[in-house]
């Protein structure tokens, strides 16, 4: 029981620590889309996967009364779910943004997918689509086994965490999210996010 | 075995350490920028601008709004070096994205941009860019965005020059940088206007995919100052232009060197900065310098404060000689430390501006007899006085002279200038009766010596002595010399006994004081003109030392071979000594020898024709030395 005791309370620590390491890096905010840190992004995002970008198909189409645009549709497998869509089903991400032959259209503010890339997705509905929540800061690369998430300086998971961290996380903001609602005060995720990006 | 554990638990901390310090430095990145893989071909990208951001109050009027947007291009290209350049072609109607209509737009859009506050479409082939539109929209998550033209943004509000600076360097190439100040990095926490300066990584970014112009490191330029001056009160408004102003927080703003309190002033564009209230300043020019993360530049003598209008009333004395010299006063108001006076063209020597009212200096040369004008310029002012002083080529001047009270026959010389021979002249010398009265006047030694006719009449009752003199009535062979400073007539003045020491009484030309009257003139040997000449008072200074009669050794008041007998027996027979060895100092030398003795014998009786002063009366000995006199 004692090394039992310990063993968990290195656990917490570890956990701690990883919990630490990701929210650390959630400094980093998007110049113009809305900034979010980790937590927000969980709270905001109906599904968040772990899976392989299986195709990528690029189409013009409407953009929603902003005229025509390219769109890439990321089909997405998803191996693991930490919310949302299952594991075994796929899930299908639209990008502004894409190329059409040699004809391409950039959007700096949408995630760049790779064919066979493994990722990490926050996703949530917009314009009748699923998109990556907070476009660019929504999509990250997971290495192939699955254990590391590749972050970013510019993203709110800041640096190379692992995944069991950002579950860790992912788990806490949601479970906070809930007391949230269950104490009434509907959507502190969105207002603190707005708040943010209202002081820039 | 029981140390391994431990180990085990500090290699464990040790990796912990090491990876919590790989973790937890944000990587600093020289070159962050990144690039999206496209670029425009010649170097250039056209666009045109929809003002229509709805919030006037807060965005500003469309004027306003497309002055803001500009400024987001500019900096791409006023703040780099960069070989690149958007070019504004105007207004446009549209606000959607649209790759193939030709029309690059910078837009507000009435769409909710989801979890986007702007975004950028850049649209080409292979690699190369054909078109772009920026979108800023409406609400984000159906929560409204309020754009913001001026001054830090307060909450809930976003900076549209920051965010169009960001977007336009998505739009020519640049994606989000890594490095945190720059403004195209990704993340914009707790920055807002700082966004409108870029970071020398945006500038790395832009001028590797364009290259450089052969132009120098980006600086903050004012190009004009409107108005260029303003009244020394202050309180006026003054508009700058340039290149690459900032913010105002970025700003400081500088007059004469004394910063400029920012509730005065504001930063209105990226070229255009206003002066709400000037502050108030001594008349004259000032510098203006604006210093800004940018750089700083200053600009000398920029603008100008002036008081009410200077202007000149009046100049004293209005005549000179030709030669120039002598001092004058000009007199006038709102006269100010940078007014230049001129008198016939020529600036005034010496000028020192007394103060508002008052110019003292000395007359420059003139180029010619006659009146002139005098000038005062200040700044863009300019003041004249037509013909307000007059170049005079003829002189008459009384000497400076001392003599103690109870002294005799003190001389005052008086001289002429003239640029030609003179036939004639009359002048009346005028003095205060009260303190001395003339005795006669020769014109003995002097141009006048010659003179066939000479009258003299001297009315000490009324103060004056009138001169006239007619070189040769009968025709032109005795003429007054032209020159300068020539001996006319030595007027001899008795100073009274009772007339007080430091008295200094003026030796004039007023000739309206005899009867009759003497009208001052020169009659010219050339065309036989009279001419009035220019008058340079003299004076006599009543002073407190010892008259006495040189050569008057015994003191017995007059000149005889007893003062000869008296010095000798002082020299050689040990006779007594004299109470004024000035006196015996026939000849001013100094001493008291045998020279002295001599001297008197010549003039007593072998034609010597005088002696030093004082002479031919009495008066203080005009020339230091060792000597004195007890008298």
């Amino acid at each position: 029981m004692p090394g039992s005791t310990k063993k968990n309370r290195r656990r917490l620590t570890l956990a701690a620590f990883a919990v630490w390491s990701v929210t650390l890096g959630a400094s980093s905010l998007p110049a113009a889309v809305l900034p979010y840190t980790l937590p927000l992004l969980a709270q905001k995002s109906r599904h968040i996967i772990v899976g392989e970008v299986v195709a990528l198909e690029c189409y013009r189409a409407p953009f929603h009364g902003l005229g025509d645009v390219i769109f890439t549709d990321v089909v997405i497998r998803v191996e693991r779910s930490l919310k949302g869509a299952a594991a075994g089903t796929e899930i299908r991400i639209q990008v502004l943004g894409g190329e059409i032959g040699t004809a391409f259209q950039h959007c700096a503010e949408s995630p760049r997918f790779v064919k066979g890339e493994k990722v990490l997705v926050f996703a949530r509905d917009y314009q009748g689509a699923l998109w990556a929540t907070g476009w660019h800061q929504g999509k990250y690369s997971v290495d192939r086994d699955g254990s590391t998430v590749h972050g970013d300086p510019k993203l709110p998971i800041g640096r190379d965490v692992s995944l069991a961290a950002v579950e860790e996380e992912v788990r806490r903001a949601m479970a906070s999210a809930s007391r949230s609602v269950g104490e009434g005060s509907a959507g502190p995720a969105q207002a603190a996010a707005k708040q943010e990006g209202a002081a820039r | 075995m029981s140390r391994r554990p431990l180990l085990s638990h500090r290699r464990r901390a040790l990796r912990a350490v090491a990876v919590l310090f790989v973790v937890g430095i944000p990587p600093t990145a020289a070159s962050g920028f990144e690039l999206i893989g496209a670029s425009w071909p010649d170097h250039a990208a056209t666009f045109w601008i929809n003002p229509n951001f709805p919030e006037e109050a807060l965005a500003g009027s469309a004027d306003r709004q497309i002055e803001l947007i500009l400024c987001g291009a500019a900096a791409w290209r006023d703040q780099t070096r960069a070989d690149f350049q958007f070019i504004y072609k105007g207004t446009t109607n549209r606000s959607s994205f649209n790759s193939r209509d030709g029309v690059n737009i910078v837009a507000w859009s009435a769409a909710d941009g989801g979890d986007a506050l702007a975004a950028t479409i850049v649209a080409g082939d292979k690699g190369v860019a054909t078109a772009f539109d920026v979108l800023f929209f409406d609400t984000t998550n159906n929560e409204t965005n309020h754009w913001s033209s001026s001054g830090e943004p307060a909450p809930g509000q976003l900076d549209i020059v920051g965010v169009a600076t960001h977007e336009l360097g998505h739009a020519l190439g640049l994606n989000h940088s890594a490095t945190q100040q720059a403004t195209m990095f990704a993340s914009v926490s707790g920055r807002g206007l700082p966004l409108r300066t870029l970071h020398s990584d945006d500038r790395a970014g832009v001028e590797s995919l364009y290259s450089t112009r052969a132009v120098g490191e980006p600086a903050v330029l004012i190009s004009s100052v409107t108005p260029e001056s303003g009244p020394n009160t202050g309180a006026n408004e003054v508009v700058l232009e340039g290149l690459n102003f900032t913010y105002d927080a970025d700003t400081q703003l500088l007059v004469d060197e004394t910063p400029l309190s920012n509730t005065r002033w504001s930063v209105e564009t990226c070229s255009r900065l206003r002066v709400t209230s000037m502050p108030s300043h001594a008349a004259g020019l000032v510098s203006l310098r604006l210093v800004n993360t940018i750089g700083s530049v200053t600009i000398e003598d920029a603008y100008r404060y002036v008081g009410a209008s200077p202007r000149i009333l009046a100049v004293n004395p209005v005549e000179g000689p030709l030669t120039g010299g002598i001092s004058v006063t000009i007199t006038g108001e709102n006269l100010a430390a940078d007014a230049v006076v001129t008198i016939g063209g020529q600036a005034l020597l010496d000028a020192v501006v007394v103060d508002a009212a008052t110019i003292e200096g000395r007359v420059p040369a003139g180029a010619a007899e006659g009146p002139v004008d005098v000038q005062l310029e200040q700044g863009t002012e300019v003041s004249v006085l037509d013909d307000a002083f007059t170049y005079n080529p003829y002189l008459i001047l009384a000497s400076d002279t001392k003599a103690p009270p109870g002294a005799t026959d003190a001389p005052a010389r008086v001289r002429v200038s003239s640029p030609v021979a003179l036939q004639a002249m009359a002048f009346a010398l005028s003095y205060d009766p009260l303190i001395v009265q003339a005795t006669r006047a020769v014109t003995d030694g002097g141009g006048a010596a010659a003179a066939e006719f000479v009258g003299v009449n001297v009315q000490n009752d009324l103060g004056v002595t009138q001169v006239e003199i007619v070189m040769d009535p009968d025709g032109d062979a005795i003429v007054f010399p032209a020159g300068d400073d020539v001996l006319a007539a030595t007027v001899f003045l008795d100073v009274l006994p009772n007339a007080v020491p430091g008295t200094v009484v003026p030796l004039g030309f007023d000739g309206s004081r005899g009867v009759p009257p003497v009208e001052l003139s020169f009659t010219r040997e050339t065309d036989g003109q009279k001419v009035r000449p220019l008058v340079l008072p003299g004076s006599l200074e009543v002073v407190d030392e010892p008259s006495f009669l040189r050569g008057d050794a015994n003191g017995d008041t007059k000149r005889d071979v007893s003062d000869v007998i008296f010095s000798l027996d002082f020299l050689f027979k040990g006779g007594p000594g004299a109470s004024c060895d000035d006196a015996v100092d026939s000849n001013d030398d100094g001493q008291i020898d045998i020279s002295d003795a001599i001297l008197l014998l010549g003039f007593l009786f072998q034609g010597v024709e005088s002696l030093p002063a004082p002479y031919p009366g009495t008066g203080p000995d005009p020339t230091p030395d060792a000597i004195g006199c007890e008298r």
